[in-house]
């Protein structure tokens, strides 16, 4: 007889949610074709499209709500016996940012999608499959949950970033991504492997207290398993030298896939490190201070250096998305340098301020992109923007604002995000790490002004923008614009009617469930 | 008797193919086989330790799945003999051998001689009994993420190679 072990189902409720409403969409996919008005007409593709893009935005929203409000400090575990993942603070804020940035993505992409003739179904369920494995990667504890997650986020990935098959670009990007990611997954699995043999745990709880043993904290085996985890989310993160693939992905991937892309799999991985590192690898984190300190320095500058020759605003956000990487990473080389737990909890504050602020920055900069693609064709190559202001000048309003929000300019949630990330630097002592930064940030600011600079200052050149855009497309565009502004002005606004808390309180919440 | 003369046996053909897939850096493709017959002898060591289930899934996912997909990137790479030629820079051979070396002490340093105490197994250790019950107790959720995971590659595998549509 199996006893049945005793389940907790609240645990797995936003994935549950975003899992559901991927099969709903694909039997809709099926369905909804079938239907026919009262005057025997079917619907059109892209109303099943939009219909579907509505389905979807309201199983995420559903899973944002759950995991943004309904959450214990403790933590609930689905199976108590043997917990994989835990429904905690950070596991809520984090699930909260993905589903946010997928069901942005979802109503982004309707006309897009039209437009670029690829208008399928699948899309919006391969959308939710990879947020629900985001979401369980972040709620792991476990280092075989981890990597469920991770390959449940990438599979889908893969196929969207080819999911324009007619296009030779999208195809390279798909299968660059794919052998890459798999590799990097390899690696991620070989160093949960050496690890699994140093410390015969594979939960991060029973890894931290083998690790915490006297002379375990040395281990080569140990140490060289955390080194190869790094590596793999080094990948997923594109932090240099593991950022080889990024440009090319994120040109060759429809402009949608790529503002999800830039996003979420960034904060999954970002947020599924911080937990590992600070569960699980607590003793060891004095060892690998200096290499992510030279990773963090490295990505900096070379993001920022190869950003500048970009002609393509894809390949010239994909650099900058490295530099964030980079920036970003500077949070974690101060939590792991300091013995003070106060100075690391404000590090990886500033790292949970980084990633909110970054997803509306970068969806914001895409969506503008993807507002501007006519017919069949992207429009993304700095030319193609010159001159914009005349013909449409609310788009180069705002794309000058995510711009300016990039480069950190004051006023902007950039300028907070970089702000807290340099000063937990500075509190940590790292002021030549900061100096790296600031420089970066310096040189950053001439690429990105490269894009105002073209759209005020030149003429158009070839065919004119697309003339109207879409209500979705504005929706997104206002929502990532409001965002911006409200993280620059008043970084810690909440709204208290809805329960939400400031941005700040939200990721000090989430950050002490390390600190209990 | 028999088991310990089959075991030595396996063994040594499961380090010799090892090492004839790490040695041969010429032909992938032979290489790529040499893994397959390190695969099926180390399945049959898990018959040897009544793993009747494991022994069967070393062979149908390692020497069947992984082997391919090896097979499958290396044909589509398509990569010549002379490709593989060392490296020309002697610095790239100098730190690339310090590396190596500096892995092998410390893996070495690691290594305890003599044999280990047998390890007590349960009963019903390595077969289909066990392992479904595991699965549907301690690793529910992960089998049933697994399983949206599989969703997730036959829905891609399927819009990725469906005919075109006007």
């Amino acid at each position: 007889m199996i006893d049945v072990p005793s389940l907790d189902p609240r645990a797995i409720l936003p994935i549950l949610m975003v899992s559901i409403g991927s099969m709903v969409v694909l039997m809709g996919e099926v369905f909804l074709p079938r239907l026919r008005s009262a005057s025997g007409e079917a619907p059109s593709d892209q109303r099943i499209g939009a219909i579907l893009a509505l389905i979807s935005v309201a199983f995420l929203l559903l899973a944002f709500g759950l995991a943004a409000q309904s959450v214990s400090f403790d933590g609930i575990h689905f199976n108590p016996d043997n917990a994989m993942i835990v429904l905690d603070r950070f596991s809520g804020f984090g699930m909260s940012l993905v589903s946010l940035s997928a069901l942005l993505t979802c109503i982004l992409s309707v006309t897009y999608l039209a437009a670029m003739r690829i208008n399928h179904g699948e899309y919006y369920a391969l959308l939710l499959i990879a947020t629900a494995g985001m979401m369980f990667m972040i709620a792991s504890i476990d280092l075989m949950a981890v990597f469920l997650g991770l390959e449940i986020m990438s599979i889908p990935i893969y196929v969207l970033a080819g999911f324009d098959r007619t296009k030779l670009r999208s195809n390279e990007s798909a299968l660059k991504y794919f052998l890459i990611g798999s590799f990097a997954s390899g690696i991620l699995l070989y160093g949960m492997a050496l690890v699994y043999g140093a410390t015969g745990a594979l939960d991060f709880k029973g890894i931290g207290t083998a690790l915490a043993a006297p002379g375990m904290a040395d281990n080569t085996l140990a140490l060289a398993g955390l080194g190869l985890i790094i590596v793999g989310f080094g990948f997923k993160v594109s932090t240099v030298p593991f950022h080889q693939w990024t440009p090319d992905v994120y040109e060759g991937a429809p402009t949608t896939v790529t503002a999800y892309m830039s996003v979420s799999v960034k904060a999954a991985a970002f947020l599924t490190l911080m937990r590992l590192l600070q569960e699980a690898f607590g003793p060891m984190l004095g060892d690998i201070h200096l290499i992510l300190w030279v990773l963090a320095a490295l990505t900096i500058v070379v993001g920022n250096v190869m950003a500048i020759i970009q002609d393509n605003v894809k390949r010239l956000l994909a650099y900058s998305s490295v530099a964030h990487a980079g920036y970003i990473l500077i949070g974690y080389v101060a939590a792991t340098g300091t013995a003070e737990p106060e100075l690391a909890q404000n590090a990886y504050q500033a790292v949970l301020f980084y990633l909110l602020s970054y997803l509306f920055i970068n969806l914001g900069a895409f969506s503008v992109l993807v507002a501007l693609a006519r017919r069949g064709q992207d429009c993304d190559r700095i030319e193609d923007l010159a001159g914009l202001a005349k013909s449409r000048p609310g788009l180069a309003a705002l794309m000058s604002l995510f711009m300016i929000a990039l480069a950190g300019i004051p006023g902007t949630a950039g300028f907070f995000a970089k702000f807290f990330i340099f000063k937990a630097a500075v509190d940590a002592n790292l002021i030549w790490l900061t100096i790296v930064a600031v420089f970066g940030s310096l040189i950053s600011v001439f690429y990105y002004l490269r894009i105002p600079v073209a759209m005020y200052m030149r003429e158009p050149v070839g065919e004119a923008p697309r003339p109207t855009t879409d209500f979705g497309e504005l929706v997104v565009l206002a929502v990532c614009a409001i965002g911006v502004l409200v993280l620059g002005f008043f970084p810690n606004y909440g709204l208290d009617k809805l329960q939400m808390p400031g941005a700040l309180d939200w990721a000090q919440e989430a950050i002490r469930v390390f600190y209990r | 008797m028999i088991e310990t003369i089959a075991f030595y046996f396996l063994s040594a053909v499961a380090i010799v193919s090892a090492l004839g897939m790490v040695l041969n850096v010429r032909n992938t493709v032979a290489g790529a086989m040499s893994l397959v017959v390190t695969m099926i002898a180390l399945s049959g060591v898990f018959v040897l330790l009544q793993a009747h289930l494991i022994a069967a899934l070393q062979i149908m996912i390692y020497a069947g799945a992984i082997v391919v997909l090896f097979l499958f990137v290396v044909m589509l790479l398509n990569l010549r003999t002379d490709e593989f030629a060392p490296s020309r820079q002697p610095i790239v051979k100098f730190l690339g051998a310090a590396l190596a070396i500096y892995v092998g002490i410390q893996f070495l340093g690691q290594i305890e001689l003599g044999l280990p105490a047998a390890v007590e197994t349960a009963d019903d250790f390595g077969n289909y009994r066990m392992l479904a019950r595991t699965l549907f107790t301690d690793y529910v959720l992960p089998f049933e993420m697994a399983s949206l995971l599989l969703l997730a590659a036959i829905v891609g595998a399927v819009i990725l190679a469906k005919r075109r549509v006007s």
